[in-house]
């Protein structure tokens, strides 16, 4: 089954935002590789009820940072530079686990009751 | 000719584009998969009621029989742009809340249901095999008009028959199959690239998107299929009617008589997959009319 995108409008966050995080987080956690091709701009925008402008900018903050690449005619792929070396992915795992647990501290939970609920949801 | 023609082609389509635009602006109001089924039909019966009476003016104003082996072709390139319009401009809203896209790329080519698309390929090739063939071996008939009928020297004597579809009647056919070409490829690049979001899941958007490419897929070929059943038939009894015949003419004669019979049971089964993949739903939904 294919990575799937999804765009809150609820969500203060910017569109162009949302989609530009979940993007670069699928491919630094390789979900999607190196040379994959992304539907074209008219495809998610339609999908996702957006401009064309706002799905274009997102390409294009992407492939100022290296993660993909355009060429015409051959559409917008995963550039090889974005091939998610285990540091990286280890990374992205770290900052999701740090924001996790800040937001539950935050909330006033202990340490115990965040592992416990963690631990609940990894079931061995 | 040329304004009624591009009266035709142009007019026709935009007019049913208008009641196609008012109908998906109702639509947008209401979200009953039944609703949206009903202006699917009126859409359809638009398309049908507007070709005939395209081409019945085409009928009556071009003359020598030439409006006549158009009539097929322009009541078909009224369906298919009434069936494209159907399945792209009349939908429901787009429920509120959050969207979700998938990263997969649509293609044509994914959604194209194979062995009804192979039949119309097929009717489609031996269509313009029949008017190449028709148009290179045509002649002037006896009042000088070029690609009228088909003749034949047999020492002294010659022998001629028509109407035969030569270029006099195969040129403005030519014109109008190429606008249904045209007019289909891009009902079904519209139909990939509409939105998802009216279906519950993705299997069911895929599965709503085949059927609408099936419906245009349909109504191309029944197009097609009504189109060469009267040409063949032109062409096969003028040249079996001969007195003086070249070797080929009989057995090619004979060949497009037989492909009549097999291009009406074409159209008859193109006309039903327009029909087939949706049924009147037995209770109305929030699902899309072509999930009942």
């Amino acid at each position: 089954m294919s990575p799937q995108l999804t765009l809150d409008p609820e969500d203060p966050t910017p569109p162009y935002e949302q989609l530009r995080r979940q993007l670069a987080d699928l491919i630094t956690a390789g979900q999607l590789s190196p040379g994959d091709r992304l539907p074209p701009l008219r495809q998610l925008a339609g999908d996702l009820g957006l401009a064309v402008g706002t799905v274009a900018r997102t390409y294009r903050e992407l492939e100022q940072e290296g993660l993909l690449t355009s060429r015409r005619g051959g559409g917008t792929r995963v550039a090889s530079l974005g091939a998610p070396p285990t540091t990286t992915r280890r990374r992205l795992l770290a900052g999701m686990t740090r924001d996790y647990v800040e937001r539950a501290r935050g909330l006033g939970f202990s340490d115990e009751e965040i592992a416990t609920a963690l631990d609940r949801h990894l079931p061995r | 000719m040329s304004t009624l023609m591009f009266l035709v082609l142009v007019g026709g389509p935009m007019a049913l584009t208008v009641i196609a635009l008012a109908a998906g602006s109702r639509t947008r109001a209401r979200l009953r998969a039944s609703h949206e089924w009903n202006w699917v039909r009126a859409m359809w019966a638009a398309s049908l009621i507007a070709g005939v009476v395209a081409a019945w003016l085409v009928n009556s104003t071009l003359d020598l029989g030439r409006g006549t082996m158009l009539v097929p072709a322009v009541v078909g390139l009224f369906v298919v742009a009434g069936v494209g319009l159907a399945e792209t401009v009349v939908r429901p809203p787009r429920p509120a809340g959050v969207r979700t896209a998938s990263l997969t790329s649509r293609r044509v080519l994914d959604y194209l249901p194979r062995t009804l698309t192979n039949a119309v390929v097929a009717v489609s090739a031996v269509h313009v095999a029949t008017l190449t063939l028709a148009t290179s071996t045509a002649s002037a008939d006896d009042m000088g008009r070029a690609g009228r009928q088909v003749a034949a020297q047999c020492g002294n004597v010659g022998s001629a028959a028509g109407p035969y579809p030569g270029s006099f009647y195969s040129g403005p056919l030519a014109l109008l199959l190429l606008v249904i070409a045209l007019a289909t490829a891009a009902a079904l690049t519209a139909v990939v690239r509409r939105p998802r979001g009216f279906a519950p899941d993705d299997v069911a958007d895929d599965v709503l998107r085949q059927r609408s490419a099936t419906r245009i897929v349909a109504a191309a070929g029944a197009a097609v299929a009504a189109s060469h059943a009267g040409i063949a038939f032109f062409a096969g009894t003028a040249l079996l009617r001969m007195d003086c015949q070249r070797a080929w003419m009989d057995p090619v004669g004979w060949l497009l008589v037989a492909s009549v019979p097999v291009a009406l049971v074409l159209l008859g089964w193109f006309l039903a997959r327009i029909l087939t993949p949706g049924a009147l739903p037995a209770t109305a939904s929030k699902e899309p009319a072509e999930t009942r």
